[in-house]
């Protein structure tokens, strides 16, 4: 026997408040309000897809750079066409990680192995990830994958080592076209600070509140909007 | 004018069939465990079968979840780092402590009951351990719900139908090992409620929710509308025939003819109820993860 009687009434009394309970603590965190990371500087590219003609190069120095096993990428162009023939387009839309301020990888990282560096840099510390993929699936843009070999998260980083050695990330300094340009968004004599203030420039995916640092000149939002989810027969 | 996407780069599928077993493993355990407390309290008797039995399968099952989780990563020997890197922002983070503290406490729990030891301390022991699988039968609702990247996942009834789930899922568990043993049967012939009125009203809650969640999906943005489409296209036969038909509907069913119970001169075939929630069950799982992660 159990001691005190707790009535059906009582019990389901308790149950739904706790219930209650968790789902407000739960969901309180979703209701905080973004508040933009302080950093030295802010890192950010932007990409002038009137220059991009799809050459390709951005993604094979990155390939390159970080010896990209096959299979994935750190950063790829999209290519869509527009129209029917005779009057067909083809559009060029470069993509990497975009070190966004209001981070879901680094909020939803179990291990804290995602970290803003510095310069606003959403950095991926490799020896610390446990590899559960959260990451990846937080990531609005689908721009992380798990590395074959290193079994960890893995992503753009903007070049880092390169940016420490006072050059440019690798996709900006083999770009052809000079279509990407990267730069501090605190400084306000950047090329990049002057461009963005001088042209109406767009992101991917404003609805998600993620306030990317990868912005466009240019951009045509239905070319990412229609982005398939997955090819045929590729599940 | 519309565009036409000809290139593009796709990382396959990251989580698999072993985050779903997690998943199911873990609401079923944490359901099972919901129960027996329920059970225990409502009877007001703590050496019953169901009550044993429930009490056991809760950590057992949410331990064999997490390992299945702990094979999946990419680096499983450094699973004690989400420990002491704790971050507080993760939902993940929080799911691994709520998860380990039910695992400790209901085996505890599960312990003091089988030995019979230690009445009163058990009583309180159960009662945390219940609020811990209360919370953790949340978590594994409201984990995917949280990734706003993921249509599927992030549409709104999803996560009421996932705890729903774990509540049926831990009843059939229990009801069916609880009838494998000759007292076992005689109590669930005494204990009509569960199948009479409890099952039922979970069957009905998680078709209601599954109703909600795809009509969500079909009149929603234009993401939830291909979201739905590659699931469809992908898994339709599998939700439609394994989900919906044999988790849901089939039980529900057999529950009707049966007249909601089993009777001395009608013994209700527990197997054939309880099977097909379990195995629908995992198949739920099963699609809302990987198809969740194509859209």
């Amino acid at each position: 026997m159990l001691g005190k009687k707790l009535t059906r009434r009582e019990f389901f009394k308790v149950g739904g408040a706790a219930a209650a309970g968790a789902a407000g603590l739960l969901s309180a965190k979703e209701a905080t309000a973004f508040t933009r990371p302080k950093t030295k500087r802010r890192m950010a590219m932007l990409i002038d897809l009137r220059r991009c003609f799809g050459c390709n190069a951005c993604s094979v120095a990155c390939k390159a750079q970080f010896d990209v096993p096959l299979g994935v990428w750190r950063s790829w162009v999209i290519t869509t066409e527009r129209g029917s023939y005779p009057s067909v387009k083809r559009q060029f839309l470069p993509v990497l990680c975009n070190h966004c301020e209001n981070t879901p990888c680094l909020k939803g990282c179990p291990a804290t192995a995602i970290v803003r560096d510095e310069n606003s840099i959403v950095q991926q510390l490799e020896g610390q990830c446990v590899g559960c993929g959260y990451c990846i699936q937080t990531c609005p843009y689908k721009m992380r994958f798990r590395h074959p070999t290193k079994n960890v998260a893995n992503k753009c980083n903007f070049c880092s080592e390169r940016l420490d050695q006072g050059l440019e990330p690798a996709c900006v300094n083999t770009c052809n076209a000079k279509a990407r340009i990267f730069g501090d968004l605190n400084d306000p004599n950047s090329e990049v600070s002057k461009l963005i203030a001088k042209n109406p420039v767009k992101v991917l995916l404003p609805e998600q509140n993620t306030h990317p640092k990868v912005f466009y000149i240019g951009l045509d939002e239905s070319m990412y909007k229609k982005r398939a989810a997955v090819p045929e027969g590729k599940v | 004018m519309e565009s036409k996407v000809i290139y593009d780069i796709f990382h396959l599928v990251y989580w698999d069939w072993r985050i779903a077993m997690d998943l199911f493993l873990g609401g079923l355990g944490v359901g099972a465990f919901i129960y027996a407390i329920c059970v225990m309290f409502y009877k007001k008797r703590d050496d019953l079968v169901s009550v044993k039995v429930g009490s056991v399968i809760g950590p057992v099952a949410m331990a064999l979840g997490l390992l299945f989780m702990i094979f999946e990563m990419g680096q499983p020997l450094r699973m004690w780092k989400t420990l002491v890197r704790f971050n507080f922002t993760s939902t993940l983070s929080w799911g691994g402590i709520l998860q380990e503290g039910f695992i400790l406490f209901s085996a505890i729990f599960a312990f003091l009951l089988l030995t019979n030891r230690n009445k009163n301390m058990r009583r309180s022991l159960g009662i945390f351990a219940g609020i811990f699988a209360i919370f953790v039968a949340f978590y594994h609702g409201f984990l995917l719900s949280f990734v706003t990247a993921r249509p599927l996942w992030n549409a709104g009834a999803v996560s009421i139908g996932l705890i729903v789930s774990s509540v049926n899922t831990g009843i059939a568990a229990v009801l069916l090992l609880t009838s494998f043993s000759k007292r076992g049967r005689e109590e669930i012939l005494d204990f009509n409620l569960t199948l009479r009125t409890v099952l039922p009203i979970t069957l009905i809650t998680q078709m209601a929710t599954g109703f909600i969640w795809i009509v969500t999906l079909i009149t929603g943005k234009s993401d939830f509308t291909n979201a739905y489409h590659l699931m469809n296209q992908h898994f339709g036969v599998l939700l439609w025939g394994g989900a919906i038909l044999i988790g849901l509907i089939l039980p529900f069913a057999i529950l009707i003819m049966y007249g909601f119970g089993p009777r001395k001169d009608r013994p209700l075939p527990i197997t054939l109820v309880c099977v097909p929630i379990l195995i629908g069950a995992f198949i739920f799982r099963y699609v809302l993860i990987l198809a969740g992660q194509i859209s």
